[in-house]
């Protein structure tokens, strides 16, 4: 079997994958064309400042909105169609959880345990408990981070195979925020659950995810490791006179009120810097996670 | 806020669709009572066209002028005093317009300028009043015009000398009561959370943009939450599960579909029961007396059967209108049911797909109600040997609703929302206008079954019941596609 038949298959069956995904709202572009595969075992962070498409990417990938053109795929299935068999292997958890607020955490936990084979009642009944949360206390009752908490319970105790975070930690106070972070590098390692979450929060995402994706303005302008980040890209230092020689190629461009350039650059192929960072007065500096995030974003 | 500016409000701050409403009303209401006037070769003509224009200055105050409510509490919160000063000057503006126009055009003519506007003033108030009073307590402001149409025990009819008693006094009264209403809304720190007792003017909103988008996140759990634990309505999940698609999409819906306990389902209904029993109680209260003062056996008989209709209408219409409120709330928001159900499995069953046990989910609790109604409407008006034309008024009425609440629910599921939004208003004006102005017209204007005018009259108010019908079920059919055409039915729109 050849290399690229080999990939086309691995991308073909990932739990989930888009290709050419468009999408917008009242004539404003969401997403522009993008591609993205998230691989099985994986944990890919996906940030990106407010309003970058995050929510509407993950909306569009599990099939909760229809795109205006492009494919979505969860397991190899198109994402507006899934199976039954396919949506038991997947939990996805909302920005904002807001279903079913007129039942008690336990009566939602015990209705949505019953579709799902695979339900951990034990779990869900502990970690209730552990949370520290009322299970007969109605969910329009509880503040947002509980209530977010009792929505991650529900997307873990369905064992699933792939687990979609909307932002998860955005309502959570820093223990919680551990927990489920820990949670999350647990499923990940030990039963090998494919995670995609969305953040803004760099150190969350350095902390469990393996994979990161940048999206800005609708588009995907990065994904490698984490650790990749780090090594493959720097911001170049111009001086002003030879701004000229600028590489085309850069994920953002910001000139200084002395007349000198700043760009972030990525190596190419065979591990060099831009041709540019070897003239004199040329400066490349290495990028942690979150400079690079405000480098780009800004 | 200049002036100008300050009359032009009520159309700037409302959708195209309500001005395009509003000026058919204003159309319609010319027309009307233009048309009564010629057609009605009698000395009171000024009765029906001063009811006429009285009927349609209520749904226009109900369904446009209303709303203005809304930017005058956006203008309070915003700290907008001039805003706020231009609005309210609006408002009287095109109060006085209200009155001053029937009571010229037609007061002018049979010398009764003050009676004219002050019957169609109440009936101005009456509408407002509907739209701000929590919905249940809407249908008692409508009593008095019951009580002046049935004067078989209190003299109250408009032709009468001693209107103006009696009818300056409650329109000052209603006045009062629509000012202070209006003032509390305007003041209250969050006015969009009132659960059921909001009124339907903030419920409704400003069709798809406002207030109905709102209500998602405001009605939902917010209001939940405002409520005391004793009147929490608690689930049953009973039946719930995958081989139970359709119970379990009950569930999730909420609301009225959720299935409950007798005791939960008590809860939640008791204040709306007891308000239709004392309405209906006080109405039958009148009847039976105007039939101990002697009028004929089949004039009895279709004045009760007209009351049972309206009960029957008042209860088909509500389970429309909260059905069609609470679908669009789900069916707005991206992050609470949607997206679990789209992704919850086991919604398949007995080879029937999502889409077709949805809708079995929402109608069918609705619709056996309402058959029940109409089956039970039937049986009266054929063991009470009412004339044709009455049985179909109360049949069409009942049709109407039905049709009303499969049209509104095929365009939601089938993401036509702001279809839906657009028309809700129309569709509500229509029904009530039609609904609760033919007995007004049957008691009041001394519209007796020997009457050819009652012939005519009914005629005319079976065609307005076709003419919706025929709105509703291509209304219906646009969802219907939009359902078929959609992949999954839990996408918001």
């Amino acid at each position: 079997m050849s290399a690229v038949r080999q990939a086309r298959e691995v991308t073909a069956f990932a739990p989930l994958a888009v290709r050419d995904l468009v999408h917008c709202y009242e004539g404003s572009n969401v997403l522009t064309g993008l591609n993205l595969t998230v691989l099985q075992g994986s944990v890919l962070g996906l940030i990106g400042r407010n309003g970058a498409g995050k929510s509407t990417l993950i909306r569009a990938m599990l099939g909760l909105l229809q795109p205006l053109s492009g494919m979505a795929s969860v397991f190899g299935e198109p994402a507006l169609k899934l199976s039954d068999r396919t949506k038991e292997r997947l939990a996805y958890v909302p920005q904002q959880p807001e279903a079913l607020a007129w039942l008690t955490a336990q009566q939602m936990l015990d209705y949505v345990g019953r579709f799902y084979p695979r339900w951990d009642q034990s779990f869900a009944t502990k970690t209730l408990e552990r949370w520290q949360i009322q299970p007969n206390k109605l969910l329009a009752k509880l503040s947002p981070g509980e209530r977010q908490r009792v929505d991650l319970i529900r997307a873990l105790a369905s064992q699933p195979e792939l687990l979609v975070l909307d932002e998860p930690a955005a309502a959570l106070d820093p223990v919680a925020r551990r927990e489920l972070l820990r949670e999350i590098a647990l499923r990940a390692g030990e039963s090998g659950t494919t995670v995609l979450f969305s953040t803004h929060i760099v150190s969350d995402l350095e902390r469990v995810a393996s994979e990161v994706a940048f999206l800005h303005q609708g588009k995907l302008l990065m994904q490698c490791t984490v650790d990749e980040t780090k090594e493959r890209y720097g911001r170049l230092w111009l001086p002003g006179p030879i701004g000229y020689a600028a590489p085309t190629q850069s994920l953002s461009r910001r000139r200084h009120d002395d007349g000198s350039l700043s760009l972030v650059v990525e190596r190419d192929a065979q591990g060099r810097w831009p041709e540019a960072a070897s003239l004199p007065g040329a400066r490349v500096d290495a990028l942690g996670l979150e400079d690079l995030f405000v480098e780009i974003a800004e | 806020m200049n002036l100008p500016l300050a009359l032009l409000a009520p159309w700037r701050f409302n959708l195209a669709g309500l001005r395009w409403f509003a000026l058919g009303l204003v159309v319609l209401e010319v027309f009307g009572v233009a048309g009564w006037a010629c057609f009605m070769h009698t000395t009171s003509w000024w009765v029906g066209s001063a009811a006429i224009a009285g009927v349609f200055e209520a749904m226009l105050w109900n369904s446009v002028f209303s709303y203005m409510v809304l930017p005058a509490i956006d203008a309070h919160q915003l700290r907008l005093p001039g805003m706020q000063r231009g609005l309210f000057v609006g408002w009287a503006f095109y109060g006085v317009l209200s009155l001053l126009l029937p009571a010229i055009g037609i007061g002018l003519w049979v010398g009764k300028v003050a009676v004219i506007a002050v019957f169609v003033g109440l009936f101005c108030l009456a509408g407002l009043l509907w739209a701000l009073l929590p919905r249940y307590l809407g249908m008692v402001v409508y009593a008095p015009f019951y009580a002046a149409a049935v004067h078989a025990r209190f003299v109250l009819s408009l032709g009468h000398s001693g209107f103006l008693i009696w009818a300056l006094p409650l329109a000052l009264l209603l006045l009062l009561l629509a000012m202070v209403r209006v003032h509390r809304l305007v003041v209250a720190s969050e006015p969009f959370v009132s659960g059921r007792h909001g009124p339907p003017v903030l419920r409704i909103g400003r069709g798809i943009g406002g207030a109905f988008a709102a209500g998602g996140g405001r009605y939902g759990s917010r209001a939940i939450a405002a409520r005391p634990d004793w009147m929490q309505a608690r689930a049953s999940l009973r039946d719930c599960g995958p081989g139970h698609p359709v119970a379990s999409l009950r569930l999730a819906l909420g609301g009225s579909l959720m299935p409950t306990s007798v005791v939960g389902w008590l809860h939640r209904k008791m204040a709306m029961l007891a308000i239709i029993f004392a309405f209906c109680g006080f109405m039958l209260w009148q009847i039976l007396g105007r039939a101990s003062q002697g009028a004929p056996t089949i004039d009895r008989h279709t004045s009760q059967l007209l009351v049972l209709s309206m009960f029957g209408g008042f209860v088909s219409a509500s389970m429309v209108f909260n059905c069609g409120i609470e679908l669009l709330q789900r069916w707005r928001k991206s992050s609470a049911e949607l997206p679990m159900l789209a992704l919850l499995p086991g919604l398949r069953s007995g080879g029937f797909d999502v889409k077709r046990q949805l809708l079995w989910a929402i109608l069918l609790p609705p619709l056996r109600i309402q058959l029940v109604l109409m089956a039970v409407l039937l049986a009266l008006a054929t063991s009470l040997h009412v004339d044709t034309s009455i049985k179909l008024y109360v049949l069409a009425s009942q049709a109407t609703a039905i049709v009303a609440l499969v049209a509104y629910t095929l365009l939601i599921t089938g993401g036509q929302t702001a279809t839906a939004g657009r028309w809700a208003n129309l569709g509500i004006g229509l029904f009530w206008g039609v609904l609760l102005t033919f007995p007004v017209f049957v008691s009041g204007l001394d519209l007796h079954l020997a009457n050819p005018a009652m012939t005519r009259l009914t005629v005319l108010f079976d065609a307005g019941w076709i003419l919706l019908i025929v709105i509703l079920a291509w209304l219906g059919r646009r969802g219907w596609h939009g359902l078929q055409q959609r992949p999954h039915p839990f996408l918001p729109s």
